[in-house]
């Protein structure tokens, strides 16, 4: 109910007869002011459905077209906007097409805020897909949790818990009630990478090199236990400031502990710079390089350097199966090689899918809350990666986990390993942390 | 006789480490310089300067793209840049030079036109500049990386460069007497429109210079200014506005104790946050910066 006190209705019947004034005479004014006003009302006393009566759903996409993290939120953006114009082009939702609303959030958590507001209160939108970084997650979540509107965030994270799961693991406690994931979280990507690194890439000493924020933090502090676990040992860490490019003197450092494989968690401009720095210096030639938030974009810009490094993802644009080359075609016809797909755009694109055949498979579903309802099911479907399972208990989604080599020639990671479908609860996410 | 190998390890790892210290303060160096014109002479707060960079990185790579020999790139950076610092100058500074405030917010929308302007033609995704020299030298024993020789080398003759046009050179001279007095230079019959435009045009083709030759060590996007354009005001403004002998102490200061607190310590984010306290206290007790320009001329 929060919701509809923040609706605004008086402003917006007195818009509409502004913008009608204009139209009709003054008798037919009297009449269609008359007839707008009674659909406000309707509007603000319904319990929040969105798109009211016959009008179909309303998505909202709130990705980054603009501002730092512009070069994957585009992918993102044309990922949820591909998949709705597919739906629509198939039948709609229930026969009724879907409305899509797409903003930019210019990388800027105030103005993500001011934009998941607009969407909720000017656009009733049902369901909002939105947000890259953490930071613009934790900023937009209290503003979807307060009007009930469902936020899916299909992004790789750290994880996040009802309740606070002791010292060491760093890890946010959220109110998932109103969010939905279906990025990988570190037990996705970690739980059998590292004992495949130990194995086959005959490796013990691992330096840990990340960027300074809660992600590469978190993932390292859950990384930790698994090289031990697997006898391997940490003999270095160091954390970097994020847009940190000038590498020299943490890769002497690198060099001088001579570890088997450095396992980077840097992101986006810091990683590409660390592996063109680190390929000029010899240091990939060296040793083993690993990691698992390196998208095919970010190998393409560090060029020759990135040959050889290797990446845990659920997804990679290069899989062979009737879902993906259908998603990896039909983005290409729509928007060229301007932006590359890769595994957060991947996400977003059938987590639109999965919140359709949510609505599809439940019965009678018209607002945020039955959307909600409708997703806590454990609904199934084949998504470009392979198979994927909401899991109702964390709101989290069971993926597909693999590694893949990049190839400079091809461009492209070689898949080495399939690990098949893991369950998101376990180390940063909590079985049933919602029932 | 056998030497103990870790006698010889110890120098290795600080020549090592010295070139690497070098080649960052030189990276420092170019970008700052092309500001230290704008900025430091001109007296423009130039929010574009970073921009500026990231189009001569991109002229390097459609150099690259193009096939043509990538030399070419730090020829044709420095004139496609210089040319839109023409465009920059006589379409929006040249109205603003008695509103230096107002010069911060102008330029900033410059970046912002030119980062969506590079978007729009190249495309969001970064992209891979190849070094213009590989391999290897091997000095004093340590095997390094020729290209990051090369930068150190090119921070040299740039610094030069920029010293020689405005002490010899008869338009760099022009430009410094219409910079000190506006009016006596009009008087003495110097173009004083031009004079501007021109070295507006000087320093954003040093911008862009710099870009190009940084360019293989970075992620080229359009996005890659920013940090450099923080980066350049601190070394101009540590180091002494106006003064191009203040820029480079300002870099060797800045990347010097940058890169020795990143060796002494194993947190870098930690490290680089003690270096910008040190600039603050510098500026307290220094506010005109280490070396300042020379006050009522000579």
């Amino acid at each position: 109910m929060a919701r509809d006190i923040k609706r605004q209705c008086p402003s917006d019947s007195e818009e509409s007869i502004k913008s009608l004034r204009d139209k009709f005479t003054r008798r037919n004014f009297v009449q269609a002011a008359g007839a707008s006003a009674a659909v406000s009302m309707a509007g603000c006393l319904g319990n929040g459905g969105g798109s009211g009566s016959s009008s179909g759903f309303t998505f909202g996409a709130l990705f980054a077209t603009s501002g730092s993290v512009e070069v994957i939120g585009r992918p993102m953006m044309n990922s949820v906007e591909l998949a709705v114009d597919q739906i629509n082009a198939d039948g709609g939702v229930n026969g009724e097409e879907i409305n899509l609303v797409k903003r930019d959030n210019g990388s800027d958590p105030a103005t993500g805020i001011e934009e998941s507001r607009s969407l909720i209160n000017d656009e009733n939108a049902d369901i909002v897909f939105g947000a890259y970084s953490s930071a613009m997650r934790d900023a937009i979540t209290d503003t979807f949790v307060t009007n009930e509107v469902p936020l899916w965030y299909p992004t790789l994270y750290e994880g996040s818990v009802c309740e606070a799961i002791g010292e060491d693991i760093v890890v946010p406690r959220e109110n998932l009630e109103w969010l939905f994931f279906n990025g990988a979280v570190p037990k996705q990507q970690i739980s059998p990478y590292i004992p495949w690194l130990v194995d086959n890439l005959d490796v013990e000493t691992f330096y840990l090199i990340g960027n300074d924020y809660i992600w590469p933090r978190t993932t390292n502090t859950i990384l930790k236990d698994f090289i031990s676990e697997n006898g391997g040992e940490v003999v270095g860490e160091n954390y970097v400031p994020l847009g940190f490019t000038d590498w020299g003197s943490e890769l002497q450092d690198i060099r001088n502990t001579n570890p088997d494989i450095v396992y980077f968690t840097t992101v986006g401009d810091t990683q590409v710079s660390m592996i063109q720095q680190a390929a000029e210096l010899g240091l990939t030639g060296e040793m083993e390089w690993a990691g698992n938030i390196m998208s095919e974009q970010e190998a393409r810009a560090a060029g020759d350097g990135a040959d050889g490094i290797y990446n845990s993802a659920p997804y990679f644009i290069n899989l062979d199966s009737e879902e993906n080359n259908q998603y990896i075609g039909s983005y290409r016809d729509e928007y060229g090689d301007d932006t590359t797909p890769n595994f957060v755009s991947e996400a977003a694109y059938w987590g639109v899918q999965m919140v359709v055949q949510a609505i599809e498979e439940a019965d009678d579903v018209s607002t945020p809350t039955d959307i909600r309802d409708a997703l806590e099911s454990d609904i199934t479907l084949q998504a470009p990666q392979g198979e994927v399972q909401m899991d109702p208990g964390t709101h989290h989604c069971a993926l597909q986990s693999r590694v893949g080599e990049y190839n400079a020639d091809s461009e492209q990671f070689e898949i080495q390993k399939e690990f098949g479908q893991i369950e998101p609860s376990g180390i940063s996410v909590q079985a049933n942390c919602l029932e | 006789m056998m030497i103990d190998p870790s006698v010889i390890a110890v120098p290795l790892q600080i020549s090592q480490r010295v070139l690497i210290a070098l080649t960052s303060i030189s990276g420092l160096i170019l970008v700052a310089v092309g500001l230290s014109v704008i900025f430091g002479l001109m007296g423009v707060i130039n929010l574009s300067h970073g921009a500026l960079m990231m189009l001569g990185a991109y002229m390097a790579f459609s150099v690259q793209s193009a096939g043509l020999p990538p030399w070419l790139g730090l020829i044709a950076a420095p004139i496609a840049v210089g040319i839109i610092g023409i465009l920059i100058e006589s379409g929006i500074i040249k109205r603003l030079y008695d509103r230096p405030l107002d010069t911060l917010l102008a330029t900033w929308g410059v970046a912002i036109i030119l980062r969506e302007g590079v978007n729009l033609i190249y495309g969001t995704d970064s992209k891979s500049v190849d070094s213009l020299i590989g391999g290897d030298i091997t000095l004093i024993g340590v095997t390094y990386p020729a290209y990051w020789l090369f930068i150190i080398l090119a921070a040299v003759v740039v610094l030069l460069l920029v010293v020689g046009v405005f002490k010899y050179t008869d338009i760099g001279i022009m430009a410094i007497a219409v910079i000190e007095d506006r009016q006596m230079a009009a008087a003495s019959g110097i173009n004083t429109v031009w004079s501007d435009r021109l070295t507006f045009a000087f320093g954003s083709a040093l911008a862009g210079l710099s870009g190009a030759i940084m360019a293989p060590l970075l992620s080229v996007n359009s996005d890659m200014g920013l940090n450099w354009l923080v980066n350049s005001f601190l070394v101009v403004i540590v180091g002494g506005v106006g003064s191009f002998i203040g820029t480079a102490a300002g870099g060797v200061l800045i990347g010097g104790l940058d890169n020795t607190f990143r060796a002494l310590t194993d947190f870098t984010s930690l490290a680089q946050a003690v270096v910008l306290l040190v600039a603050f206290i510098i500026i307290r007790y220094r506010p005109d910066g280490l070396i300042p320009a020379k006050q009522g001329g000579e």
